[in-house]
């Protein structure tokens, strides 16, 4: 969240709901109150921030009332005050680590609606015993996750903002740890308990796309591309078995998406999930669907994605549910599994929480998806800014171009593969080949669609990525087409994955003359003009 | 400074300060302006440093009085 963004959000929301939080921290906290009040708007929340003065944090948790919401920022300085680098080293001679004495726990046992979190920073090793100042580094981690708090990397923490101005946040953390704590905070204390994990499939049950890459291209086993994965489910299976109920939500047809689940070598089976809707609608109905049939509120839900899109998607329709992005990287499983585990907080598992799964199985017998409604859907495609920029592959640079024919399933128009000799053979009698980048507020995704055409105006090829989906970039894209470059008709092919494709071609935008399929102008203006405004589309060439 | 730098940075100006929109940032200095205060130039640092990508000393952004230094001050590191 950027410093102007904050300021947006900071401003009054009449349909947000109002709420007080105590933030308290020793330290200078007035740069991080723009940041912690713009993520409680995230979140729905109109936030009257009540902060304290620099250097009172042990009275005014003293003095602080049980039942108050609180966020607590802590440092090690906070609990042993001779380790404080503004106050540099103390005299330390002949005191060991058991005879310093830990304050504020005490106080902070006492507090209910609290979200306490601990930054381990490196402090001042006072102790001559180098492993010493380690022991007592441990000693106050131990305590504080003891105590129930959250702890946040130590690499958040400025010496030079600290000595400075006396915030020990750096400006370049101070919205991300603000997201932090906001979420830990509102996940623990103002949404209810989590009683449903809905999760999407293609990057998070597995390795890959399985639209694209078919059941031997995905990856869900203890090998290196699949271990995550692999883990995730095993936690599903250990969700369900304790009483959450699991959902599915993919974007593929309901029989591309159980594939994988046909092998039978995968710990999750159909069997786990209460439902799977798959389709090409937007997940946020999907999830309000599931809210419905379940009778659960959606402040129950959970939501993991692996796409940027999908967790913006859902999180700005459905501000209840807490929506978790499943990490590319293997480094960052860790802190996501961290976050997921506390949202599923229980301490009694009951013989009907076992058998939960089954119970609710019959609420939602024979849903199918339910289709996206326009208006909501182009009101959040308008919020992402889309840019498309088009570009005539020239110097032969057709690397990624043959990738995307040949990688891409499911937006294909013919599944025909290319090499670089029957491309090269086209674009040399006269043929043409385009591709297109696409750019939101999330930054650039990158080349998402290749179009083909030879010297007699065929198209030969026509493929988008699945990662661009409902995003309605196809239609602004064949307008385009239409209007400045000749082409006769599309190379149409039926095959058993491009599904999507398939729906895309039976739109009235397309007719079916003479056995070749070729564009029906007017539809195709009528299509233009109401989707025009959600993608800005220049060329580069 | 281009002009939608210029923009940016007027904004931070106004929001940081509490400025009125239509005033003349190029009028505003430390001394005649009460809102100029030391956690305002704490909040200068940050938000040049969310919105424009540049760190500043904080001990260069303390002698800075007016817009026009703030500029000047941005314009040498290239913004």
């Amino acid at each position: 969240m950027n410093f102007l963004e904050a300021v947006e959000l900071n401003k009054y929301n009449s349909s947000h709901e109002d709420v007080c939080c105590n933030f308290f921290m020793s330290g200078l906290s007035a740069p991080l109150e723009l940041y912690l009040k713009g993520y409680f708007s995230i979140k729905g929340f109109n936030v009257d921030l009540n902060t304290i003065p620099f250097n009172s944090l042990h009275q005014n948790v003293i003095d602080l009332n049980s039942n108050d919401n609180s966020i607590i920022l802590i440092f090690p300085w906070d609990l042993v005050p001779e380790v404080n680098w503004r106050s540099g080293f103390s005299d330390f001679k002949n005191r060991d680590v058991n005879s310093l004495n830990i304050l504020l726990i005490d106080s902070l046992r006492n507090i209910n609606n609290m979200a306490i979190f601990y930054i381990p920073a490196f402090f001042p090793p006072i102790f001559q015993n180098y492993f010493d100042n380690i022991k007592l580094a441990e000693k106050l981690k131990h305590v504080m996750l003891k105590l129930g708090s959250k702890i946040i990397d130590s690499e958040f923490f400025s010496m030079e903002n600290y000595l400075n101005i006396g915030c020990p946040i750096g400006n370049n953390n101070l919205s991300k740890v603000s997201k932090l704590m906001v979420d830990g905070f509102i996940n623990q204390y103002l949404f209810k308990e989590k009683k449903v994990l809905v999760t999407d499939f293609d990057g998070v049950l597995w390795k890959g796309i399985i639209g694209d890459d078919g059941v031997d291209g995905i990856c869900y086993d203890q090998s290196v591309d699949g271990y995550i994965h692999y883990i995730y489910q095993t936690y599903l299976k250990n969700l369900k078995d304790r009483g959450v109920l699991i959902c599915g939500v993919s974007r593929n047809s309901d029989g591309i998406a159980k594939m994988p689940f046909e092998q039978g070598n995968m710990v999750l089976s159909t069997d786990d999930f209460v439902s799977i809707l798959a389709s090409y609608n937007s997940k946020s109905e999907q999830l309000q669907l599931l809210s419905e049939k379940l009778n659960l509120g959606l402040d129950s839900f959970v939501f993991v994605d692996d796409s940027d899109y999908e967790i913006k998607e859902v999180s700005s329709r459905i501000k209840q549910t807490t929506c978790l992005q499943f990490p590319k990287e293997t480094n960052n499983f860790l802190e996501f599994i961290s976050d997921l585990s506390s949202l599923f907080n229980q301490t009694d598992l009951t013989e009907e929480d076992k058998k939960r799964t089954e119970l609710y199985k019959k609420r939602v017998k024979n849903i199918a998806p339910r289709v996206s409604s326009e208006k909501s859907l182009s009101s959040f495609l308008l919020s992402l800014k889309m840019k498309l920029v088009v570009k005539k592959i020239v110097n032969s640079n057709f690397d990624r171009a043959i990738q995307l024919i040949n990688k891409t399933n499911q937006f294909n128009m013919n599944g025909v593969k290319q090499t670089y000799d029957s491309v090269s053979s086209i674009i040399e009698s006269g043929g043409s080949i385009f591709t297109a980048s696409l750019y939101d507020i999330s930054g650039g995704h990158g080349e998402i669609l290749v179009c083909l055409i030879d010297n007699k105006g065929v198209i030969r090829s026509f493929a988008m990525s699945c990662r661009v989906f409902q995003r309605k970039i196809e239609y602004v894209f064949i307008y385009w087409l239409h209007k400045y470059i000749n082409f006769e008709k599309f190379n149409y092919m039926k095959t058993d994955r491009n599904g999507v494709f398939q729906e895309f071609i039976n739109e009235d935008i397309f007719i079916n003359k003479n056995d070749s399929i070729r564009i029906n102008n007017k539809s195709l203006t009528i299509a233009n003009k109401k989707y025009n405004n959600l993608v800005d589309l220049s060329t580069n060439f | 400074m281009k002009d939608e730098n210029l923009l940016i940075l007027t904004k931070i100006f106004q929001i940081v300060l509490n400025l009125i929109d239509d005033i003349d940032v190029e009028s505003i200095n430390k001394d005649n302006t009460r809102s100029w205060d030391s956690l305002a130039t704490v909040s200068f640092q940050s938000a040049i440093q969310s919105e424009i990508g540049i760190e500043l000393d904080i001990q260069e952004l303390f002698e800075i009085t007016s817009f026009k230094m703030l500029d000047s001050l941005l314009s040498s590191k290239g913004y």
